[in-house]
């Protein structure tokens, strides 16, 4: 029994190492490749759900259901997430055909950026976050006909 | 009497302790992207996480042997120390994305600096498990984690179509609009299935039996704790998925930060559940890390011949004191870096699913053998569930890296 358990585990270590090597050498290859349509649509994605996420927590502060310093940190938190995916928006990492697609997106971030930095100052006001949710609102209809657009 | 507080507390403590960060973010993401589609997957898991900590707690109640002994004894030093250091590696992960959940977590309460959030929580994490008994931190973490259960009253309040969310336990695939979607709703249901399984609380549990001292006259005892407090527990997980559905889905959110996951309880209670979900989530998620920690002690304690056991005096049982204080150490300075705690969570649940069959391997093979475990070996449903399950997390196990990769970590 030993023996075969021995085999067992040496055999499978063995397959999870290779499936993971596989695996790793087609992304390796991939990555070689300026990014294409899918990556850019996650990328938007990722947008969207951070600005629907700005969407709610400003309408529930408004509802004066969060604490001021929820409604702080939380948006401070969203904000990195939207910095880093900013930062990989740059054209020349896309395909020359995304051009205009990643340069959109790069604009719909930095409004989305300035939104949520303008949610984090506001804290518990709910007047503020309150007109801050209309604009949360379009930034989500936009990203999502942006994403709608890179389906293939 | 007080074998019926017992049985009471183990349960509540198991259902209260059940849920951590990875399982918060991956089962209201799960609800968010496919809806109701993959609860099935929350059953399969607490089944499966039911058998092997049965067999886990029967075994180390019958035989006094916790999980790492068996695995050196049967699978030999060699296959047996790769185990260990993928194990403690994985344990290092989670108990790496807890720290990173709690220190968010308390941000989200005081607005202080994360960083400085994340030396206050591994000081009080090295206080707590140094002062407080082991019976003492299963209670307060177990017990104090079931303000979790604020989820499972909003997924109630919110009233979702329960003919859809009973057809949810149901196996089956959607039908989804391209190949990338058909992968992602793949690495979800492993993900998930890991999440549930995370092979931490199969070491933590035997451990705790042995800390606790059962013996063979507790075998009842460990079947109705594993069984019920289990299942409750799952409950919790399905509430998650529920809400994922119907607050964050028709809102196009796949929350990834758990602050965003307290605001489903938020909208519906106000300021009390926003405040009842993020204390939840706290204690949740330091239960978690305490756990891990104490299992990377238990593991390298076990493999390797030391004293081991809290209700040892630490000087008495110095390594593996010494094993669980780095353990937070180690984390603590991993997430101050400043890496995503959110990517954190992703790994240690996908590395969790790849070590998980040469942890239930061992068991399940002692577990069967009647020269071992005379009477208390496995009966037939036992073993059927327990081959059942070796062959899906061995296929879960070879299909997550590949997954991973395949899905850019889960985003599609």
């Amino acid at each position: 029994m030993q023996k075969r358990a021995r085999s067992w585990s040496s055999w499978l270590w063995m397959a999870i190492a290779l499936a993971a090597v596989v695996a790793a050498v087609w992304v390796e290859a991939l990555s070689k490749q300026p990014s294409g349509r899918a990556n850019l649509k996650i990328e938007v994605a990722s947008l969207r759900s951070q600005a629907a996420v700005g969407q709610l927590l400003a309408e529930q502060s408004a509802a004066g259901n969060l604490t001021s310093t929820f409604v702080a940190a939380q948006s401070s938190q969203i904000l990195k997430n939207v910095d880093s995916t900013r930062a990989r928006l740059r054209p020349s990492e896309f395909e020359p055909a995304l051009r205009e697609d990643v340069a959109r997106a790069g604009d719909l971030s930095s409004r989305l950026s300035e939104d949520v930095r303008a949610l984090e100052d506001a804290g518990g006001d709910g007047a503020k976050a309150n007109a801050l949710k209309q604009e949360f609102a379009e930034l989500v209809s936009q990203l999502l006909t942006l994403e709608d657009s890179l389906k293939s | 009497m007080k074998k019926w507080v017992e049985i009471f507390l183990g349960i509540l403590t198991a259902m209260g302790g059940f849920v951590e960060v990875g399982e918060l973010v991956f089962s209201v993401n799960a609800g968010a992207k496919f809806r109701f589609s993959l609860l099935w997957v929350s059953l399969v898991g607490t089944v499966g996480i039911i058998v092997y900590c049965e067999m886990a707690g029967r075994i180390a109640a019958v035989k006094e042997q916790p999980v790492f002994n068996l695995i050196r004894e049967r699978a030999g030093l060699d296959a047996g120390l790769l185990t260990l250091v993928a194990a403690t590696a994985v344990n290092l992960l989670t108990c790496t994305a807890e720290i990173g959940g709690i220190a968010i977590v308390w941000q989200l309460l005081s607005g202080w600096p994360y960083r400085w959030l994340i030396v206050v929580a591994f000081v009080f994490l090295l206080l707590t498990v140094w002062v407080l008994e082991f019976e003492w931190i299963e209670r307060v973490f177990g017990l104090f984690g079931l303000l979790m259960c604020v989820f499972l009253v909003a997924a109630v309040y919110l009233r979702p179509d329960w003919g859809q969310v009973a057809a949810g336990f149901v196996p089956r695939v959607p039908h989804l609009e391209s190949t990338s979607e058909y992968y992602l709703f793949a690495y979800f249901v492993v993900a998930l299935l890991s999440s549930i399984m995370l092979p931490y609380e199969t070491y933590f549990y035997a451990s705790g039996v042995i800390e606790d001292g059962w013996n063979p006259s507790d075998i009842n005892l460990n079947r109705i704790i594993c069984v019920v407090g289990m299942t409750l527990g799952s409950v919790l997980g399905v509430a998650l998925v529920i809400l994922g559905t119907q607050v964050f889905q028709p809102r196009h959110i796949e929350p990834e930060l758990p602050g965003a996951a307290a605001l489903g309880p938020a909208m519906l209670f106000g300021k009390v559940g926003l405040i009842a979900a993020i204390l939840g989530m706290f204690f949740a998620f330091a239960g978690a890390a305490i756990e891990t920690a104490l299992t990377n002690a238990y593991n390298l304690a076990q493999f390797l011949g030391w004293p081991w056991g809290k209700f040892r005096p630490a000087r008495d049982a110095a390594r593996f004191t010494l094993a669980w204080a780095a353990t937070f150490a180690l984390s603590a300075l991993v997430i101050i870096t400043g890496v995503d705690p959110v990517s954190v969570v992703e790994y240690s649940i996908v590395f969790s699913v790849v070590i998980l069959p040469f942890t239930y391997f061992p068991l399940l093979v002692i577990a069967a053998d009647k020269d071992v475990m005379g009477e208390h070996a496995n009966g037939w449903l036992a073993n059927a569930l327990g081959w059942f399950y070796l062959v899906v997390i061995t296929l879960a196990a070879l299909a997550a890296i590949p997954l991973l990769i395949i899905t850019h970590g889960g985003q599609g």
